[in-house]
């Protein structure tokens, strides 16, 4: 469990960001430890912090997918809108305090993706574009919508002077 | 350059790229403004990172539910070995002994020309251990000379002269080598107590490899900046 104690904190915090919902992240880190246990002894070759931080991050887009696929059924039978990604459940976490991921959890869930991979999980665009499914070209794109929603958000003052 | 162009460059990754994208922001001053803010954000999304702690009950839940899963076959097939009379403590005299016992046999039994296969397959895993080990030595001889290479770089990390976007490259880079530096120690530590643990070794090697190549990217950033 020494590998929990150095890299725990951190496939939480990925999971979280992702995710925005605390028990659900909570799901995914255990997925990914259990996970790790079964294919320890197949892993060797590659990075062993890499291929945890890998398997949560694909661990979290398939809820997000699931998520997703739940809303469209809950919308065709009762017309009942659910939340988006993180919204309301990351209100009520404990970092939700901070104004970036406030504005975070209100970007389109694209551009909101390749944020958090890019800018906070630091994969690169070629990385981002597998793990989405979209090409690197996209990826920059998005980041670049993401960054500039976040600043009119976080800094109008400096926009508006800028 | 023209600003259409500027937005494609400051969110590339190449080091090249941000730099031509610096360059035209000091002759752009809105370009120099979204610069300034991307870089703003691109830290506090870093900081973000370093943030969340997971709650404590997590290493317990994790815990239980590895206590749960079966055995993976390499470690039951270790301990398996184990129980039926681990010959780890006694592999260099066994080894010894058995050449010994070899070049006996062959010596008075000239119609065996090979050593028996039980004999032969300890022979082998003797000469395994023994260049599993002489490439670990050559992985940390490379890494001490790589990180000799890159003390400097990532020293400037904190050093406000540092461009904000390589700074926040530097601290991923160190982050990742400490953590890095603590799983070799776990696991060097483990090896030499086990010396036999094949799963052990191959993590081993692995960490080293990721170590080499994460001191080569701090190299090769030294050299863009």
């Amino acid at each position: 469990m020494e590998v929990y104690r150095l890299i725990g904190n951190s496939l939480y915090g990925t999971a979280l960001r992702i995710l925005g919902r605390e028990a659900e992240a909570e799901d995914v880190v255990q997925e990914t430890f259990v996970k790790f246990f079964r294919k320890a002894s197949s892993i060797g070759r590659g990075a062993v912090s890499s291929w945890l931080h890998r398997v949560t991050v694909n661990r979290c887009l398939d809820r997000l997918r699931a998520r997703k696929r739940a809303a469209e059924d809950e919308l065709d039978e009762s017309a009942e809108v659910l939340d988006g990604p993180g919204a309301g459940t990351l209100t009520a976490s404990p970092v939700e305090r901070l104004d970036l991921e406030r504005a975070v959890a209100r970007l389109p869930e694209r551009a909101r993706l390749v944020f958090l991979l890019h800018d906070v999980e630091g994969y690169r665009h070629r990385e981002v574009g597998e793990a989405l499914g979209i090409t690197e070209g996209t990826s920059k794109g998005q980041l670049f919508r993401a960054r500039q929603m976040l600043r009119s958000w976080l800094e109008p003052e400096r926009e508006a002077a800028g | 350059m023209s600003c259409a162009e500027f937005e494609l460059l400051i969110v590339s990754d190449d080091p090249a790229d941000r730099e031509r994208a610096a360059r035209h922001a000091l002759e752009c001053e809105l370009c120099a403004a979204t610069l300034a803010a991307h870089d703003r954000l691109s830290e506090r999304a870093f900081e973000w990172r370093e943030a969340v702690r997971a709650p404590r009950g997590l290493e317990r839940r994790v815990r239980r539910a590895l206590a749960e899963e079966p055995v993976p076959l390499i470690q039951r097939q270790e301990a398996e070995t184990a129980a039926a009379g681990s010959w780890r403590r006694w592999r260099m005299p066994a080894a010894l002994a058995a050449s010994l016992l070899v070049g006996l046999a062959l010596g008075w039994l000239p119609f065996r020309s090979e050593p028996a296969p039980e004999l032969a397959g300890r022979l082998l895993v003797v000469e395994a251990l023994e260049e599993a080990k002489a490439a670990e030595r050559e992985h940390a001889r490379a890494i001490a000379r790589l990180e000799q290479a890159a003390a400097p770089l990532l020293g400037r990390a904190r050093d406000p002269e540092t461009r904000s976007a390589d700074a926040r490259r530097l601290l991923a880079y160190a982050d990742r080598l400490a953590f890095l530096d603590s799983t070799i120690a776990e696991v060097a530590a483990f090896v030499d107590e086990n010396p036999g643990h094949s799963h052990s070794r191959v993590t081993l090697l692995a960490a080293y490899k990721e170590k080499t190549e994460i001191l080569r990217e701090v190299l090769a950033l030294g050299e863009t900046s």
